[in-house]
């Protein structure tokens, strides 16, 4: 998996870029990132490329960090790759008419972009 | 029944299954995560391998062997698609179409040798599964003990640290028949309490099946004791349509509301779930899984209703063929039958015979309507052949089908196959350029062909697009002018000019290659689809690409026909095309220039008499009648003594002995025995054009 955070100047906006493996391998990895970028209080947007595999700890870790982010009315933002990655999600249940009652940006990590 | 025939059913079977499983490979090549497309492909093979050992095809049996595994293990997650699975997958295809027509031939072929060996490598070592066979929903929904579980499991936080994974238990449970799978992430940490290994999800799994509630517990069995699973039967098709639970009750029975809040709430009268989400009563998770329960029982009883009132039988195609037969014979008869009424003036007769003429239109239309069959099964077959020719050539061509689900005469479907190949061929021979080419030229690097199908009127008009180089008229002016085929200095329109490429020997490629160029193609490409009573045209823009469109009938076995007469003889013009009969009196009409054009309310219609074209020696009439057709948009007028009317055409070939009479395509026996011949407009408007 490779993980990539870039702040955008000025703005307290940052984009995060992964691609490859998105399994529980590099699950603790993930998690460090996605922690290091809330501490920071930056509005991150999400963008996937070139997935290889994906499983549920990650679709926990994008609801975890949704969540975080929302509840310090940050926004966190799966852009790029989100109906591909939730289509791979799908057999296992991980997608969503509606984000939860905490979504409060209606910007769930599960919903698939119209 | 003999073993032969036994034998005989297996191989039309198996035919059609490697149809099936040529277009799940392919369609695999572009979405190689799709998991109901594995479990396609893996199906189609176990049929393959187990009905092929049951009818003597042991080697078809061992050559599935190790692919049936590989595709057993990327089922279960353990084995990714790869591109050489796939091109060695679809070799094996090929392979198994060969044993088929050849029961005695081997897998030892070097290639056979070659793909076992690639898939035992690939899966055969790993150790064997009990998987469950994955069951069609149409073949579920027609079983008779179905059942509709609610299924809850909420594994142990710690079920990935102990080496199980509770995705690939959901998606068994789900293997197990018709399911609506909900992950639900209501009790998720933030990110400083997640602990990232650990599991915080649990499942909602609605899962109609035949198999029982123990079956279900099966799956679960390793993870049982760590794990908390609940299996409620919330449907078994016992209490008629209309008593599907509201979402109140499932929440309720689910234990995620209770009785007093749930009361309170309905005289609010606002949409319950919503409400419940609003105060906080359940997750939006909670309603989300309520409502999917709820429109997987709607939807599976739904559709198990209509799977129910489905039933079809398989009959050999010679036998729709003998049918049609009889059915041409009939008509004949018929006509016959109302003639002699007529003659005899006899009203008993006559009401009879309009009777029978009522039911004998209404069998044509059934018995034609049997035989009509989607031409998307013909379009599946150009996938591969797109595949393999576009590797070959090193372009990146991606084929495109719209309106496989056009129907059309099966006999003219088995016509079309030879012409579609070579159209699409030239397209990606001729057409689409290399990726470096595009590129330079500002495109895609991708090539696009599309094939399309659609009915208009009684035609059906398929065409074949590409985004390629287009035709280059310079070049085929200057090929046509060097073979003679055109004088120096004649203008030609565009039409004209792309019209030379049907010339016989005519080709404009530089080099001929294993696809294309040898210059004997599509004048045979035009010939096949004039026999099918159909036309083709062309239409090209250079640099941005080429548009073919082929106009075919419906039907070749019976059309709609006006019966008209010259001297003695019965000539028969498609109705399809006739706008109008006029009265026509020569002397009246004849122009001082001796142009042969006569004024039609106002609008100048060319007219030529059929009795000249056709060399009909004798006088014609002092009154006689014009048909004014309509083709590619412009109208014409035939010249005939008179019409007799309309006439269902049984269409009959003209056979070897007058194959090479041009502007007559077939024949029919009317009811008095007599011979009717069917006029090729197409080929004399052309002519006079």
């Amino acid at each position: 998996m490779n993980i990539q955070l870039d702040k955008t100047e000025n703005t307290g906006n940052a984009v995060m870029t992964l691609s490859g493996d998105m399994t529980v391998e590099h699950a603790a990895e993930l998690c460090s990132a996605l922690k290091e970028a809330a501490e920071q209080q930056l509005d991150v947007d999400v963008q996937v490329e070139e997935i290889e595999s994906v499983d549920m700890t990650f679709f926990q870790l994008m609801c975890s960090a949704h969540r975080t982010f929302t509840a310090n009315d940050r926004q966190f933002v799966l852009k790029q790759g989100k109906n591909s990655l939730l289509s791979k999600g799908a057999a296992s249940g991980f997608i969503r008419h509606k984000g939860c009652s905490r979504d409060k940006f209606h910007t769930c990590t599960m919903v698939m972009e119209n | 029944m003999s073993a032969d025939v036994h034998q005989e059913v297996f191989i039309q079977e198996a035919t059609e299954l490697l149809q099936e499983l040529e277009e799940s490979l392919l369609e695999l090549d572009d979405n190689r995560e799709d998991m109901e497309l594995v479990a396609r492909v893996f199906r189609a093979m176990h049929t393959i391998k187990g009905s092929g050992a049951m009818f003597g095809f042991e080697n078809i049996a061992a050559l599935v062997h190790s692919i049936e595994t590989s595709y057993d293990l990327v089922r279960n997650g353990k084995l990714g698609i790869t591109k050489p699975m796939l091109d060695y997958s679809l070799k094996a295809c090929d392979i198994i179409k060969e044993m088929l027509t050849d029961p005695a031939m081997k897998a030892d072929s070097p290639l056979a040798l070659e793909i076992s060996a690639f898939f035992t490598e690939t899966g055969g070592q790993a150790p064997a599964k009990k998987v469950h066979e994955p069951v069609s929903k149409e073949a579920l929904l027609v079983r008779q003990n179905l059942t509709t579980f609610r299924i809850t499991f909420k594994p142990s936080p710690e079920i990935l640290l102990y080496g199980s994974n509770p995705e690939l238990l959901v998606k068994e449970v789900a293997a197990l028949g018709e399911a609506s799978v909900s992950a639900l992430t209501t009790h998720m940490p933030d990110l400083n309490s997640i602990e990232p290994e650990k599991c915080y999800t649990y499942w909602e799994i609605i899962l109609t099946t035949d198999k029982s509630e123990n079956d279900v517990r099966d799956v679960f069995i390793f993870v049982q004791d760590e794990s908390e699973i609940n299996i409620n039967i919330i449907d078994d098709f016992t209490g008629g349509g209309d008593n599907l639970k509201r979402i109140g009750e499932i929440l309720l029975e689910k234990g995620d509301i209770n009785n007093e809040d749930l009361t309170a709430l309905m005289d609010e009268r606002k949409l319950i779930g919503e409400v419940m989400v609003e105060k906080g009563l359940v997750s939006q998770d909670a309603l989300d899984a309520a409502l999917t329960e709820q429109q997987h029982v709607r939807q599976i009883r739904e559709q198990k209703a209509a799977a129910e009132n489905i039933s079809s039988v398989r009959v050999p195609s010679e036998k729709l063929d003998f049918l049609v037969d009889l059915v041409g014979e009939l008509v004949t008869v018929q006509a016959r039958l109302s003639q002699i009424a007529v003659k005899e003036n006899n009203q008993e007769m006559l009401k009879v015979a309009e009777e029978v003429e009522r039911l004998v239109w209404e069998l044509r239309d059934n018995t034609m309507s049997i035989r009509m069959l989607e031409i998307g099964s013909t379009f599946s077959k150009f996938k591969r052949l797109v595949r393999d020719l576009s590797a070959e050539l090193g372009k990146e061509i991606e084929l495109v089908t719209h309106g496989g689900e056009t129907e059309i005469d099966k006999t003219v479907i088995e016509k079309l196959g030879d012409p579609l190949v070579h159209l699409i061929r030239n397209s990606i021979d001729h057409g689409i350029e290399t990726p470096q080419e595009r590129i330079a030229a500002g495109k895609e690097e991708k090539g696009h062909i599309i094939l399309s199908a659609n009915h208009s009127g009684d035609s059906v008009l398929i065409e074949i697009s590409d985004d390629g180089k287009g035709i280059d008229k310079a070049a085929v002016l200057k090929k046509a002018k060097a073979k003679g085929l055109v004088s120096e200095g004649t203008e030609l329109s565009d039409k004209d000019v792309f019209d030379l490429i049907f010339a016989p020997g005519f080709s404009t490629a530089e080099k001929v290659s294993s696809v294309s160029g040898r210059g004997v193609g599509m004048d045979v490409v035009r010939r096949n689809i004039e026999a099918l009573r159909g036309t083709i045209d062309i239409a090209s823009v250079q640099g941005k690409g080429t548009n073919i469109t082929l106009k075919l009938p419906l039907t070749l076995a019976i059309i709609d026909g006006l019966l008209v007469v010259i001297d003695d003889q019965f000539f028969i013009i498609p109705l399809s095309i006739v706008n109008e009969c006029i009265e026509f009196n020569e002397a009246a009409h004849r122009s001082s220039s001796g142009r042969r054009i006569i004024m039609v309310r106002n609008e100048l219609i060319p007219y030529i008499h059929l009795r000249s074209f056709f060399n009909i020696q004798s006088e014609a009439p002092e009154i006689q009648q014009i048909v004014i057709i309509e083709l590619d948009g412009r109208r014409v007028g035939f010249v005939v003594d008179s019409v007799v009317g309309d006439h269902q055409t049984v269409i009959k070939s003209l056979g070897k002995a007058f194959k090479d009479i041009e502007c007559i395509s077939g024949a029919s026996v009317l009811g008095d025995g007599s011979v009717a011949l069917i006029v090729d407009v197409q080929k004399i408007y052309t002519g006079i054009e």
